[in-house]
């Protein structure tokens, strides 16, 4: 028996055989033109690509880049990006002709590109915020449901944060002059104390590493976080004390006994009170100062030595003039900190929390940026004092730059 | 003859001492023993005595850390533990929620450190030595962003990361430092800069002369012979970034999920009685040993020691990188 042929298709199957003779027909033309959108859009990315690397390169001088790059260059396309992606880059392509640039140039051209993410980041995160709180300080800023309403009040913050402002034990003028004292006294001594830290921690003795991690101790404490949970601690030793078992150490106790005269004793006891706040300040000094000291190249002690030179000699001829240069950093960081953690800022930073409640005076908010600017204000002068002090010793000179 | 043959030999070695004495190249030698000596006991002195004002408070803490909490203000006891425990350890580690604190403070900041070193060792470099025009403007405004207190910014920051919508997010924390904004970056770039300020003009000169670019010399020449600044740098951005309160706290980056040490330390700190009820560690102890303010006082002692420790750990490591500088041989600077 024959089997009968079907014939008889169904106008659905009828319609999708015709889809697929027409797909497998024209198939090839498809598949080409979506293979050719794609390899335009591929090109497209690949251009990006390899124009944004050859400018890199072009520009900080990555050679293997360029040359990589320079000789894989579609040649077809490369006009028409040219002149419409990268037109800005073309721009500057046609006005700066890099290597006909002289080499002081060519020099700024890379100190820009090597400065850019810094100057992205003032444009993005400094910029407004800081003229933001310049104006702040001069305006009456009461917040109000759903905004804030502002009114200019002139200089008035700033008089006010320097004449009229007290808190409950004192004023925000007597704790930054306070400051500003304790800045003066302190960063002498730290240099200096730091430095010889520094040359100490340098020289080869037993358990040197044990002490560099004992006196790396006081960067890490220095934070708001232990400050706060160590406060617990006061507790503990007030509690001990009036159980009568705190002091163990009580070195005021065995100088009287030993027949100091009390003025004496106090003194020695304030100095050695002292002792402990200038070393939890002198922790980042004595790190920088090691990792100044340690880049110092040893042939210059090596030939000093086979001079005859003596350690004397060679701390003040070599050591000295290498590490002045990081004299200035270290006093500015000194600056920074003694300021960040001194009582001033913690004045600013209650004004910001909780503007309404200070002397009943509203707009708090403008006068902690008056207060954060006349802070500010401060530690430019300092600045300048040190500028002027650089200036007569020389200090923030590279010794290698007028040789 | 037996007496005489004495005399002289005591005679000659007599004189020999005196001869051995009076050696100039031994005096010097005795000279410089002495000296060697002098120096040293000096340096003892002052450097116990430093580290044990440093010591002295942790070593009290530590000791209190490792006593058994039912005997926190056991008056009998002054240094040494009568009974040693790791359960205010263990308390307070429940309180940091530590492993996962730790392992996300550690994360951050490690990206931060990176970035942090990327962009500013760049702006020095160019400070130092790519002088463009204006640079020196640019130069007061990082000086001037290492003297404005983070307070006067930061209200205006919270309102841009927020327009990102950015806040409780860490990358607004990495955004800031990779493009030179975070914690003391102005601070980096000064030393950077001075690092390379530092360094003789002569390596840069001789490594263009051979043929390198700007960017050749600047990774292979300057980079190396500045890794004290690379070590320093790095370390203050991982400590300072580990310990910052203050733009995880505006940031809002610390939450439950994402416990960060800092936040979770203050926390504990402020109200350590919610903390312990709030993360369960009070059903590990008795009612009297709670109700006792110095044990509370105590376990926050011991989350900031906690809170410290794998910097210290670290640090340990990272102190052999402050070796000797590499030997630049071929220039006489």
């Amino acid at each position: 028996m024959k089997k009968k042929k079907n014939n008889a298709a169904s106008p659905l199957t009828k319609i999708l055989l015709g889809f697929w003779l027409m797909i497998k027909k024209y198939s090839q033309t498809i598949f080409d033109y979506v293979q050719k959108e794609l390899n335009v859009v591929f090109h497209f990315l690949s251009v990006i690509i390899e124009k944004g690397i050859y400018f890199v390169a072009k520009y900080t001088g990555i050679s293997w880049l360029k040359h990589q790059w320079l000789t894989h260059m579609p040649s077809k396309i490369r006009p028409w990006f040219e002149y419409s992606i990268f037109l800005p880059f073309t721009i500057i392509d046609t006005f700066i002709h890099y290597k006909d640039l002289t080499y002081r140039q060519q020099k700024s051209v890379q100190g820009v590109l090597f400065a850019l993410p810094w100057i992205a980041g003032i444009l993005f995160f400094f910029i407004t915020p800081f003229f933001q709180s310049l104006l702040d300080s001069f305006y009456e800023l009461t917040p109000q449901p759903g905004t804030i309403s502002r009114v200019w009040v002139g200089f008035d913050n700033y008089r006010f944060a320097l004449n009229e402002h007290t808190t409950l034990t004192s004023s925000f003028r007597v704790e930054l002059l306070t400051t500003a004292g304790n800045v003066a006294a302190n960063i002498p001594v730290m240099l200096i104390f730091s430095l010889f830290i520094a040359v100490m921690l340098n020289m080869e003795f037993k358990g040197r590493a044990f002490v560099r991690a004992v006196f790396f101790i006081p960067v890490i404490l220095n934070s708001a976080a232990v400050a706060s949970a160590l406060g617990g601690g006061d507790a503990i030793t007030s509690i001990l004390e009036e159980q009568g078992i705190g002091q163990i150490f009580d070195l005021g106790f065995y100088l009287t006994q030993a027949g100091l005269p009390v003025f004496m004793v106090n003194f020695i006891a304030g100095l050695i009170g002292r002792i402990y706040d200038i070393l939890a300040l002198a922790g980042v000094p004595i790190l920088l100062f090691l990792a100044a000291i340690q880049s110092i190249p040893k042939h210059l002690y090596e030939a000093a030595k086979i001079e005859g030179a003596t350690a004397y000699e060679m701390f003040w001829l070599i050591t000295l003039p290498n590490v002045k240069i990081h004299m200035i950093t270290v006093a500015i960081y000194a600056l920074v900190d003694t300021f960040l953690t001194s009582s001033v800022s913690g004045i600013i930073a209650q004004q910001l929390n909780n503007p309404q409640y200070v002397n009943n005076h509203s707009g708090g908010w403008g006068v902690a940026s008056a207060m954060a600017w006349i802070y500010v204000g401060m530690n430019v002068i300092f600045l300048l004092i040190f500028g002027i002090f650089a200036k007569i010793f020389k200090m923030g000179e590279s010794q290698y730059e007028n040789s | 003859m037996k007496t005489h043959d004495i005399v002289d030999k005591t005679k000659a070695t007599i004189e020999n001492v005196i001869a051995k004495i009076k050696d100039p190249r031994k005096i010097n030698r005795r000279k410089k023993n002495i000296k060697k000596m002098v120096i040293s006991i000096i340096r003892t002195v002052i450097l116990f005595g430093l580290c044990f004002v440093i010591l002295y408070p942790i070593i009290q803490q530590l000791l209190q850390a490792f006593r058994a909490p039912e005997d926190a203000n056991d008056p009998s006891v002054i240094w040494i533990p009568k009974i040693w425990s790791l359960k205010n350890f263990k308390i307070a580690s429940i309180v940091l929620d530590y492993w996962r604190s730790v392992f996300n403070t550690f994360k951050i900041s490690m990206i931060s450190m990176i970035l942090q070193i990327a962009s500013t060792a760049l702006a020095g470099y160019a400070f130092a030595r790519l002088k463009f025009k204006g640079s020196g403007i640019l130069f007061m405004i990082v000086i001037l962003t290492i003297i404005i207190p983070p307070q006067a910014l930061s209200l205006s920051q919270y309102i841009y990361f927020r327009s990102l919508r950015l806040i409780g997010n860490e990358v607004a924390l990495y955004l800031m430092s990779g493009l030179g904004m975070g914690i003391r970056s102005g601070i980096f770039i000064y030393i950077f800069r001075s690092f390379f300020k530092g360094l003789p003009k002569e390596l840069e000169e001789s490594a263009q002369i051979d043929g390198a670019g700007v960017f050749r010399t600047f990774w292979n020449i300057m980079l190396p012979n500045a890794r004290g600044a690379l070590v320093t740098v790095g370390l203050f951005a991982f400590v300072w970034q580990w310990n910052d309160a203050y733009y995880v706290k505006i940031f809002e980056i610390s939450t439950a999920d994402f416990p960060l040490l800092t936040m979770r330390l203050i926390n504990a700190a402020e109200g350590m009685y919610n903390a312990l009820f709030y993360t369960g560690a009070l059903n590990l102890i008795g009612q009297d040993v709670w109700s006792n303010p110095v044990f509370l006082a105590l376990i926050s002692n011991v989350c900031a020691l906690l809170m410290m420790l794998p910097l210290l750990i670290m640090y340990l490591f990272v102190q052999k990188g402050f070796v000797e500088s590499i030997e630049r041989t071929g220039i006489v600077g």
